[in-house]
């Protein structure tokens, strides 16, 4: 199929290029600060060494040397513009390099320092991603099957109500009624359990115990959104003249729900998936925090405010980044598999589903 | 310029349309009444944004925590209410150095009030002491006892302090000092163990003091929940100075009692005395601010850039697509955060960053919109009698175009709302503003979430505004966007 091929090729190219821009964009957008906190901390390492000398004969020289030669470390010497291409050259060459500050377990290497925070925000927010997919999906065709009942309305309700709520705010009325009141849940700890502590089943029931409110409130806020959605997509569907056409000639309406529509429903429905589950990487800042969560936005909100460490906010920046273009990629590749219909080119750019 | 009777035409048909959907008319419904309330905030609650800090005068004699008033209306029990104490007996002791106020109170609620204060002001040559007598309805079955000291339905709490000069002013609550509530907690366990009641000791520092006051003499009465005692209380206080007032009047300069209401106001109070209801109002306004403006330049940007986007087609399509797909790729937080931390906390500068963000989703939607509307035969027809482009987009295309924009820019009123109130949790929100974000975040430096009974309203009614509004702007636009495409499908 060369048209595939060929359409394959452009999404891929298209892809890169955007990653390749929005990384420069980043990069020059916090090249002010990075200049700001790497000035301040040749500024203090120079005075740090300065303390440390026994007898300096001119210390004022001494230290004017010592913060040139610190600049100079941080390539502080180069034009700005230098400095923008080679931090943005070295993330998408996927080098993090080195925190100014931040470690994690001893180590200053920004990778590390994600791969410490990573796991967590996938155990919470990509699980429930994976939850409330799967259980949306199944209530919207549910839905949609009874259109008009009172499951049905009852759905429309929650779903917009659902969407409207903050989900942070959720977090905590969470934890006001089943933490505190309730007692039935842990109280919200950035520690979490350690396995040569507990041993193997300890350790996963401790897991349980402490992922059991996060992941319901989760679950809880964007499954309604998610089931509506498939819901109007199927409804949607269903009122289309071969679906009519199907039940006219009598194909029993489990297989119009099950065989015709899903076919046609499902190219926007698996590509809402996967960017559900690709973006849940990036984590829910405000909601790690008011779940004590250690996940990715726990460290961003680390990185910004308690260190300014910029290498840190640019890595995580650029993951976030990666996630959606990727995703969008993605989504765009399946839509173009699932859906024949769709052009090579242009069409698929914006592409107005 | 946009043909405006075919714009009229097809809002009068859309509005038409519109009272059909039962949720939209109710999330119309709901967006008047918040634009309303917002609206109208100087007027309920003036000044409420300036005074928004922490032991302004406005909130002084308000109970801290109280819960809404209307719990009094829906429960079986009587709620204790505000109340400022009028009835004072004022009577100066010997040598004008002994001032002493006389006031009675009636309770009869069933939850007692949260707080009884005192505040006095005057000036004197050096002030000692205060001493506060409160004689209680059972005080004469109390009293018969042998050995009873002070008290028994007397309770006498005596606070030293040191000589001072000049002009004081100072208010005492039963909850802040603990002297008072050692006081009442030792002259309430030597009763219960005279008595040889079966009590639990919680402790000094774990009793509530004015729920002693006001609690039944029993087994209950250090618990955390006393049973009330209902009647009369006679309040005795005196202040200790010398040379207090002038020679020809002497006396306090001021003196207020109030009785800190179980409830008050329509949403309760704050641990800092705050009335959350005016907040609340206040929350509403800034929230709709914010949401509206960006709302506004959504509904313009993507309308320009989706519409020049599908009418030129070709490469600047292609282009425009291009730049988009950057735009879209831009992590929103990290840049938000950076700004908003190191250069300035404004809510205006929220709301740029937020209208410069947020239209690219809408651009995508206005611009598939216009590719169909642009291969309308009538587009084409338009052209061939020689319209120019400028001409087709305002007068056939844009009429086409409005609503979809519209719809878009409403389901963005929301996120835009959650997203403010979520920078004040990290530090970021202005500071010179109430929102519901700041109500939320004091709460949670209060750790409100760790007593339900205490401050269930505080964390509620703030996400309550913020539902209303997402619930009303979110069905406003779905039926919007059903009424202008029945069929369309989403991603």
């Amino acid at each position: 199929m060369p048209a595939s091929w060929k359409y394959f090729a452009f999404r891929t190219f298209n892809m890169l290029l955007v990653l390749v821009i929005v990384v420069f964009i980043l990069s020059a957008s916090y090249s002010t600060l990075a200049e700001r906190e790497l000035e301040a901390t040749a500024r203090n390492q120079a005075r740090l060494d300065l303390m440390a000398q026994e007898e300096v004969e001119n210390p004022n020289e001494y230290l004017e040397r010592r913060i040139e030669y610190y600049r100079r470390r941080y390539n502080l010497h180069r034009p700005r513009w230098q400095r923008i291409f080679f931090s943005a050259w070295d993330v998408l060459t996927l080098d993090f390099g080195q925190a100014n500050e931040m470690t994690h377990r001893g180590s200053r290497d920004v990778t590390t320092i994600i791969m410490g925070y990573l796991p967590n925000t996938i155990l919470l927010f990509t699980t429930a991603a994976v939850i409330y997919t799967a259980l949306g999906i199944a209530v919207g065709l549910k839905a949609a099957q009874v259109a008009g009942s009172k499951l049905d309305k009852f759905l429309s309700l929650f779903g917009i109500t659902a969407s409207s709520m903050p989900m942070w705010w959720v977090g905590m009325l969470a934890i006001l009624i089943f933490v505190y009141q309730l007692g039935w849940f842990p109280r919200p700890d950035p520690q979490f359990p350690r396995v040569e502590r507990l041993g193997y089943m300890g350790y996963i029931r401790a897991i349980l115990y402490k992922l059991a409110l996060p992941l319901a409130t989760v679950v809880f806020v964007l499954f309604g959104g998610r089931a509506w959605v498939t819901r109007n997509l199927v409804t949607g569907v269903l009122q289309d003249d071969y679906i009519m056409a199907a039940r006219a000639k009598g194909v029993p309406e489990r297989k119009v729900i099950y065989g015709h529509t899903l076919k046609t429903a499902a190219p926007p429905v698996v590509t809402s998936a996967i960017m559900a589950l690709l973006m849940s990487m990036g984590g829910a800042m405000i909601s790690e925090i008011v779940f004590q969560w250690p996940g990715m936005g726990y460290l961003l909100r680390m990185a910004i405010f308690t260190y300014t460490d910029v290498p840190v906010i640019l890595g995580i920046s650029f993951i976030m980044s990666f996630l959606f273009i990727f995703g969008y990629y993605l989504a765009d590749l399946i839509y173009g598999f699932l859906d024949p219909r769709v052009e090579v080119g242009s069409s698929g750019a914006m592409g107005g589903r | 310029m946009v043909h405006w009777e075919d714009l009229k035409a097809d809002t009068v048909q859309t509005l038409n349309e519109f009272k059909k959907h039962k949720i939209g008319l109710i999330g119309v419904g709901l967006i008047t009444f918040m634009i309303m309330i917002g609206l109208l905030a100087p007027y309920i609650a003036p000044g409420v944004a300036d005074d928004w800090e922490r032991g302004h005068p406005r909130w002084g004699p308000n109970p801290s925590q109280a819960a809404p008033t209307f719990v009094d209306w829906i429960t079986r029990d009587d709620y204790a209410r505000q109340e400022h104490l009028q009835n004072f007996e004022y009577e100066l002791g010997e040598r004008n150095n002994i001032h002493r106020h006389t006031l009675t109170h009636d309770m009869q609620a069933d939850v007692v009030p949260r707080e009884i204060f005192y505040d006095f002001s005057g000036e004197a040559d050096s002030y000692t002491r205060r001493v506060i007598e409160i004689e209680r309805p059972d005080s004469d079955e109390l009293d018969g006892e042998p050995g009873f000291r002070v008290t028994g339905g007397r309770f006498v709490i005596v606070d030293e302090r040191r000589d001072e000069k000049g002009e004081f002013r100072e208010t005492i609550t039963t909850q802040r000092r603990m002297v008072i509530r050692d006081n009442l907690y030792s002259q309430a366990r030597a009763y219960l163990r005279r008595q040889d009641f079966n009590y639990t000791d919680p402790g000094p520092r774990n009793i509530n003091p004015v729920r002693t006051i006001f609690g039944e003499a029993n087994e209950n009465w250090l618990s955390d929940n006393p049973d009330p005692l209902k009647g009369q209380y006679n309040i005795t206080i005196e202040i200790h100075a010398v040379g207090l007032g002038t020679e020809e009047d002497p006396g306090l300069d001021e003196a207020n009692v109030h009785i800190g209401g179980a409830v008050y106001g329509v949403f309760g109070t704050d641990r800092d005395r705050r009335d959350i209801f005016l907040g609340w109002v206040w929350g509403a306004r800034f929230g709709l601010y914010a949401g509206g403006i960006v709302a506004l330049t959504t509904i313009l940007f993507s309308t320009t850039f989706g519409m020049t986007s599908a009418y030129y087609g070709g490469w600047v399509d292609e282009f425009m697509s291009r730049i988009h797909e950057i735009i879209m790729g831009i992590p929103t937080l990290p840049i938000l955060i950076i700004v908003l931390e190191f250069y300035s906390r404004s809510i205006n500068m929220f709301v740029l960053i937020y209208a410069l963000l947020m239209w690219r989703g809408a651009a995508r939607v206005i611009r598939a919109r216009g590719l169909q509307v642009a291969q309308d035969t009538y587009i084409e027809a338009a052209e061939s009698l020689g319209s120019g482009s400028a001409r087709i987009i305002t007068k056939h295309m844009i009429p086409q175009i409005l609503p979809y924009a519209v719809a878009q820019a409403a389901l963005l009123v929301p996120i835009v709302i959650m997203a403010e109130a979520g920078l004040h949790i990290l530090g970021l929100g202005d500071p010179s503003i109430v929102t519901w974000g700041t109500i939320l975040t004091e709460a949670r430096a209060a750790r409100a979430v760790m007593n339900w009974r205490e401050s269930w309203f505080w964390i509620l009614f703030p996400g309550v505004g913020m539902i209303m509004i997402g619930f009303g702007f979110i069905s406003t636009g779905m039926a919007l966007e059903r009424i202008i495409n029945p069929e369309m499908q989403q991603r």
